[in-house]
């Protein structure tokens, strides 16, 4: 497994990228991840109110056990993974193998249109990332 | 996988205490979280499941403080330690900086030690990485049961089987009481910050 | 873990740092204290309360007043469409509105027509480009038809203008993105041949609008351009340009001239003629249609009306048509041995159907052309036939063309079949081989205007006289 060395310029690309698109959107909050739950890069309006450390650590969990689960049903992985609450929705999205893309966002905001824009994104921030 | 983050300065070490169930990988992090300051530690993260076993992991955030302009932070993990959970153990493992192995010195656990750190050798090199390479520190638990009924395994008899290989750092504990605790962590805190900033940051600092 | 001799210091710093924080039972370390730990709790009540839910109130006796039921397709396509974008789900909502349109009393239909376009509209973007338009689209698509749904049970329009209308339409202008319609080739095709093949080809590559084409072809052009008008001078933030003004008093002067020569004098005539009074309803319907829109625009025009304005001259129809082709692109096919072009527009199918088809002899059930038993016809067929109910789609029977004048026989087996569909007639054809796009702007068109033909002209192509074929309305 490869070391990742965050540059500040691949990070202010990665954010400006989100803020660019999902924030603009009208996303609440959208957090950048690694695999191992590290956070990479923690954008929105209220990020600092969010436990963002833990989000990020459960999140990571979650997807290694819904891709586990993929694979007991015979699935490779699961395309979609969302949850929704009252007020709230969360919606995570696989970018490479390595990071995970966490959009949270409230009820006014479609889930389609999240989906559309961070299939949009995913391509983006792997350029990024990639180099 | 440490997370070095040079646009904030942050360095991010992973630790894993690893080992085989009930050995008392979680009573560790609590004794850590309970003792320490509120503006050190994070929030202890623990899933709420039926009975005493981890089934995901706990995660305890530390905050090392600012040191020559990085702050330094460490996570420590556990593993859910029954066999059954093995994917979940792997998951954990994925990014680990740092181990601490805590052995069961009961009798009756003697096997489960030993597959364990096998479990943990192998978890290990399906990520690349390779257990003597890693900074490694190995805890036997439970020392306070030295002295009761119940049999437990000598010092010596922990040596040969779990660390005749690797020669890592021992520390006898007692994660309910707090002993040996903090000596473990600050042995695998130190090791494990050397060798994340040994690898990477070495020509930012001079 | 050697120390080398530049980390020394720094490494030793660490571990002084580590063995006061991690001091058994230690109290607060005056390292840790440097930064604050910023993975604090968050408790519940810091999150933000619930939006305060703005949808109008509806009263419970609308919800089951006439044309409820008509609503619930549409609801479930909303529905759809707010998981996941796709060229299908976006194409049932369309399909749905449509529907309810067509369910509406024409009086109120024709006063709600700049919400059912706005409406459509906005879906068509979300086809072409799902990415720029505001993510809170489906919601507003939602309020347009709790709008719709009051609309339908409400006595008097005007009650709800204010409340309802007003604040849905301008909910739904602010939410469909400014993505220019290229009227400039709209302008260059003087017989309005609507450019909806170049439309699509110029939309932004978006994974939705290249998968289906189809959504972005629906909407016609009468349809598409009267919605624009109001948004048109909303967008510039006060006064309409020059030009508008002028375009929209010389189509006033031409809307009344129409109604008064063209329109009445027929009207007149079916009321005197027995038998003809459904064409007498139908002609009176649509006087009356033409007479409100009139009236929409003297409104929106205001103090720049113009009784005289100056209508430009008709395009130089001649100057055009001899020289250049008026369609930009043709499908180029070979049929029986001859080489033929059809307009790209009026493709409904192209495709190698199932081994019955090949059968169907001189007569094409629309019908046969769907694949599987639960299969369904719309699923398709494209163009003006996708926009037709599947009831009346599996009525439709067409003929197949027989350009050889030979006693009809069986296409060879891996001959492709064509359907034209062009308001209300269509015709099929057995093609040697797929069509391909042919670009006619340095080929010589020389029109036909028999009307009794399918033939609207021919171009030459390569030295070969080839027909183009296109489809009528009766």
């Amino acid at each position: 497994m490869q070391d990742f060395i965050l540059t500040a310029e691949i990070l202010e690309k990665a954010r400006n990228a989100i803020e660019g698109s999902l924030i603009q959107a009208g996303v609440r909050t959208a957090l950048l991840i690694d695999g191992a739950g590290n956070i990479l890069s923690n954008c929105g309006h209220d990020s600092d109110e969010i436990d963002a450390i833990s989000l990020a650590a459960l999140a990571a969990a979650n997807l290694g056990a819904t891709s586990q689960i993929a694979k007991l049903i015979g699935e490779e992985d699961f395309s979609l993974l969302f949850h929704k609450g009252k007020n709230g929705n969360i919606h995570f999205g696989r970018i490479g193998d390595e990071l995970i893309l966490i959009t949270i966002f409230g009820e006014d905001v479609s889930l389609g249109l999240v989906r559309c824009r961070v299939t949009d994104l995913t391509d983006t921030l792997l350029h990024i990332f990639e180099g | 996988m440490a997370l070095i983050d040079l646009s904030k300065k942050e360095i991010h070490c992973k630790i894993v205490y690893y080992g085989p169930g009930r050995c008392g990988k979680t009573t560790n992090l609590l004794t850590v979280h309970s003792s320490m300051a509120d503006n050190a530690r994070g929030k202890m993260l623990t899933i709420e499941t039926k009975g005493d076993r981890t089934l995901f992991f706990d995660l305890l955030p530390l905050n090392l403080g600012k040191i020559r302009g990085f702050n330094i932070r460490i996570q420590l993990y556990t593993v859910p330690g029954q066999v059954m959970y093995a994917a979940t153990r792997k998951l954990v493992l994925k990014g680990a900086d740092g181990l601490v192995f805590v052995a069961d010195p009961l009798q009756v656990r003697r096997e489960r030690n030993i597959e364990s750190l096998e479990d943990l050798r192998t978890n290990l090199l399906e990520y690349g990485l390779k257990l003597e390479e890693l900074p490694l520190v190995i805890q036997y638990n439970k020392r306070d049961l030295v002295g009761t009924p119940i049999p437990t395994l000598t010092v010596e008899e922990l040596d040969a089987d779990l660390n005749s290989v690797y020669k890592a750092k021992t520390f006898e504990a007692s994660a309910v009481t707090g002993m040996g605790v903090f000596e473990t962590l600050r042995e695998i805190s130190k090791q494990t910050v050397r060798y994340v900033t040994n690898k990477h940051l070495l020509h930012e600092t001079k | 873990m050697n120390d080398s001799p530049p980390g020394r210091d720094f490494h030793a710093e660490i571990d002084d740092a580590i063995d006061t924080l991690f001091a058994p039972h230690a109290g607060a370390g005056p390292e840790a204290s440097a930064t604050p730990a910023s993975d604090k709790a968050v408790s519940p009540a810091t999150v933000a309360p619930p939006a305060p839910e703005k949808v109008a109130p509806l009263p419970a006796s609308l919800l089951t007043a006439d044309g409820a039921d008509a609503f619930s397709p549409f609801e479930e396509a909303l529905l759809s469409l707010d998981w996941e974008i796709s060229p299908d789900n976006i194409e049932t909502a369309r399909k749905a509105l449509k529907e309810i349109q067509g369910n509406f009393e024409v009086d109120k239909a024709v006063a709600l027509t700049e919400i059912f376009a706005l409406m459509d509209r906005l879906l068509e973007v979300m086809a072409i480009a799902p990415q720029n338009v505001s993510t809170s689209a489906p919601k507003t698509l939602q309020e347009g038809l709790q709008t719709l749904r009051a609309a339908a049970g409400a006595e008097d329009l005007s009650l709800i203008e204010q409340t309802l209308v007003d604040p849905t339409l301008s909910e739904l202008r602010a939410a469909i993105p400014n993505i220019p319609k290229d009227y400039s080739k709209l302008v260059s095709k003087p017989q309005g041949v609507a450019g909806t093949e170049q439309k699509t080809a110029a939309a932004p590559p978006a994974p939705a609008a290249k998968a289906a084409p189809a959504p972005a072809q629906s909407a016609s052009m009468d349809e598409d351009l009267l919605p624009e008008l109001p948004a048109a001078f909303g967008a510039s933030g006060g006064r309409p340009s020059r030009v508008l003004v002028e375009a929209v008093n010389a189509h006033l002067v031409v809307l009344g001239k129409c109604i008064a020569k063209r329109i009445i004098p027929v009207e007149n005539l079916f009321a005197k003629t027995p038998g003809y009074e459904k064409l007498h309803a139908i002609h009176t319907e649509l006087r009356e249609r033409l007479e409100r829109q009139k009236q929409n625009l003297l409104k929106a025009l205001g103090d720049d009306y113009q009784a005289d304005a100056v209508v430009p001259a008709e395009p130089a129809k001649p100057a055009v048509t001899a020289t250049a082709c008026p369609w930009p692109t043709v499908a180029l096919a070979d049929v029986g041995g001859r080489m033929v072009a059809f307009l790209p527009e009026q493709i409904a199918y192209e495709d190698k159907p199932a081994g019955k088809v090949r059968k169907c002899g001189s007569f094409l059930p629309i019908k046969n052309l769907k694949r599987g038993f639960f299969g369904k016809i719309g699923f398709v067929v494209r163009g003006e036939l996708s926009f037709l109910d599947e009831a009346i789609l599996k009525t439709l029977t067409i003929p197949v063309a027989n350009l050889s004048g030979q006693e009809a026989r069986e296409p060879k087996a891996d001959s492709s079949l064509l359907v034209v569909f062009k308001a209300n007639s269509g015709m099929a054809f057995w093609l040697d081989k797929p069509t391909e796009q042919l670009d006619t702007s340095n080929d010589r068109w020389e029109p036909l205007t028999d009307p009794g033909t399918l033939v609207a002209g021919t171009l030459t192509v390569q030295g070969n006289s080839v027909p183009v074929i296109t489809m009528r309305s009766v």
